[in-house]
């Protein structure tokens, strides 16, 4: 019981850093963009009238890394599967139960299909927009 | 409380009488003759009669129709047993007694399974049955007794027959395609029909109300190969009930687990499709038999915070069974860590995944 807590313990230290790193790097840094510049980047920096535009414009570059809103998310996924390994492991306590059927009884090779059916009756079709990607900035 | 006075005779001790004659207290036996006036009136002449009032219940009509007294062949001992109890060991001496009219003509098992595994191999089984568990609480590991452990022929009723069956299912398959502006999902749905036959071969149901039918079928299958014709020395040290529950009310129980056996076994032919869902069975069994079997059963029985829990062991392959109580606090507690590590793995992932 102790080893199985430590190492859930260890599992949790691994994944906070990575989450901590996550988060560290949802910031943006300018000096790192300008390093970054690509060719097509300094022939949009000729549609800016001065410096402070672009900048400003680099300013509202997507953010890099993950929203912190999709946390919850996160934790509420692992709570569910969290209990749900639990669970597994804790009903193999209990082993009373009626059997569900009698297939250990049955007599081998004494199956046969005598008729079958397959009617078609009607279909569904439906469809979901797909989401509208952000419109790129100009 | 009352008292009865009753005059003696201070000579001889006899009961002595009113006289007509001479007038007087007259003893019969030595003819001693007393004035009444003379007659000592203490207390050492009174006779008591001291009356106990029973506040106990009485037996109400029906209740003693399933006792059953027997004489013990050893000791003479009287042994009270339920009218089913087939074999048992006297409560005096100990020795096993058998109660041959249980297991006599209409009564007779057609066969029977003997023990192959002892009452050490019993206790063993228990030991390792708790040792892999997890989130036991820790005091029934250590503080649990066993209070109990007895080998026991549980009755059986053994049903062996054909079965037709008509099947009626309703089955979708689900089609994904998407272009540019929309995902699409295409649902059709069918009407599916099978019929088909099937054999069943000594299906058990227990013919005993004394063991709990959860348990039984726990513990199965038995392997019918190694059964033998019945023989009451075969129940010699155990203990052994005749049926009280008749192959007719058991039939009920073989039926619903063979319906639901060919309903699987058709259903599994049903292919192709992305969503089965049965609707209707509709069965008919041709050469039903039924058999009277007895079955060995390991029981043993425990308590725990006054609880009482019982285990069963398979008396033939040595199949362990036994719900043990759980340390909810400890599993939740556990949930609640695993869940929040595998929260942080997850978002982690979703960060690796979101930067290449």
């Amino acid at each position: 019981m102790k080893k199985r807590i430590m190492s859930i313990f260890i599992a949790i230290i691994i994944s906070l850093s990575l989450f901590v790193s996550a988060s560290a790097s949802t910031g943006v840094y300018v000096g790192d963009t300008v390093d970054e510049l690509s060719y097509s980047d300094i022939q949009d920096f000729d549609e800016y009238e001065d410096i402070e535009d672009y900048s400003s414009s680099l300013e509202e570059t997507p953010e890099k890394g993950l929203p912190l809103s999709r946390i919850p998310i996160a934790l509420v996924i692992g709570m569910i599967l969290g209990f749900v390994i639990i669970g597994s492991i804790v009903s193999k306590n209990k082993s009373v139960r009626m059997q569900k059927n009698a297939s250990v009884y049955t007599r081998a090779g004494s199956l046969v299909i005598t008729g079958r059916a397959d009617n078609f009756l009607y279909k569904n079709v439906e469809r979901r927009e797909k989401p509208k990607p952000q419109n790129d900035k100009k | 409380m009352s008292t009865i006075l009753e005059q003696k005779c201070p000579c001889c001790g006899g009961a002595v009488e009113f006289d007509i004659g001479v007038q007087k207290l007259k003893c019969p036996y030595c003819d001693t003759e007393f004035d009444i006036a003379a007659m000592p009136q203490d207390d050492a002449n009174t006779v008591e009669a001291i009356n106990w009032n029973s506040q106990g219940a009485q037996w109400n009509d029906g209740e003693t129709d399933s006792m059953c007294v027997y004489a013990c062949n050893s000791c003479g001992g009287e042994i009270i047993a339920d009218s089913t109890t087939g074999a048992t060991s006297c409560p005096y001496c100990g020795n096993q007694v058998i109660m041959k009219g249980q297991f006599s003509g209409a009564l007779k098992p057609d066969i029977v399974i003997p023990f192959k595994l002892d009452k050490k191999a019993a206790k063993e089984a228990l030991k390792k049955h708790l040792s892999n568990k997890k989130f036991v609480p820790k005091s029934f590991l250590s503080d649990n007794r066993l209070e109990e452990i007895k080998g026991v022929y549980v009755p059986h009723w053994l049903f062996t027959c054909d079965t037709a069956a008509d099947a009626f299912y309703k089955a979708e398959k689900i089609k994904r395609w998407s272009d540019d502006k929309y995902n699409y999902t295409e649902t059709s749905y069918f009407d599916i029909f099978r019929s088909g036959s099937m054999g069943f071969d000594n299906i058990p149901v227990d013919g005993s109300t004394k063991m709990p039918d959860d348990l039984m079928e726990s513990v199965e299958p038995f392997d019918i190969s190694q059964a033998v014709d019945f023989n009451t020395a075969y129940l010699a040290g155990y203990l052994a009930d005749k049926y009280d529950v008749s192959a007719d009310e058991s039939m009920l129980r073989a039926n619903e687990r063979i319906k639901q056996s060919i309903d699987d076994a058709l259903k599994e032919s049903v292919v192709g499709y992305d969503i089965v869902k049965s609707q209707n069975v509709n069965m008919n069994i041709m050469n039903g038999m039924y058999k009277y079997a007895l079955y060995p059963v390991w029981i043993l029985n425990t308590s725990w915070n006054g609880k009482k829990y019982t285990f069963a062991m398979n008396g033939q392959t040595g199949k362990f069974v036994g719900n043990i109580p759980t340390d909810k606090k400890a599993a939740t507690i556990a949930s609640i860590l695993l869940g929040t590590g595998l929260g942080a793995l997850i978002y982690g992932i979703m960060w690796l995944i979101e930067l290449f």
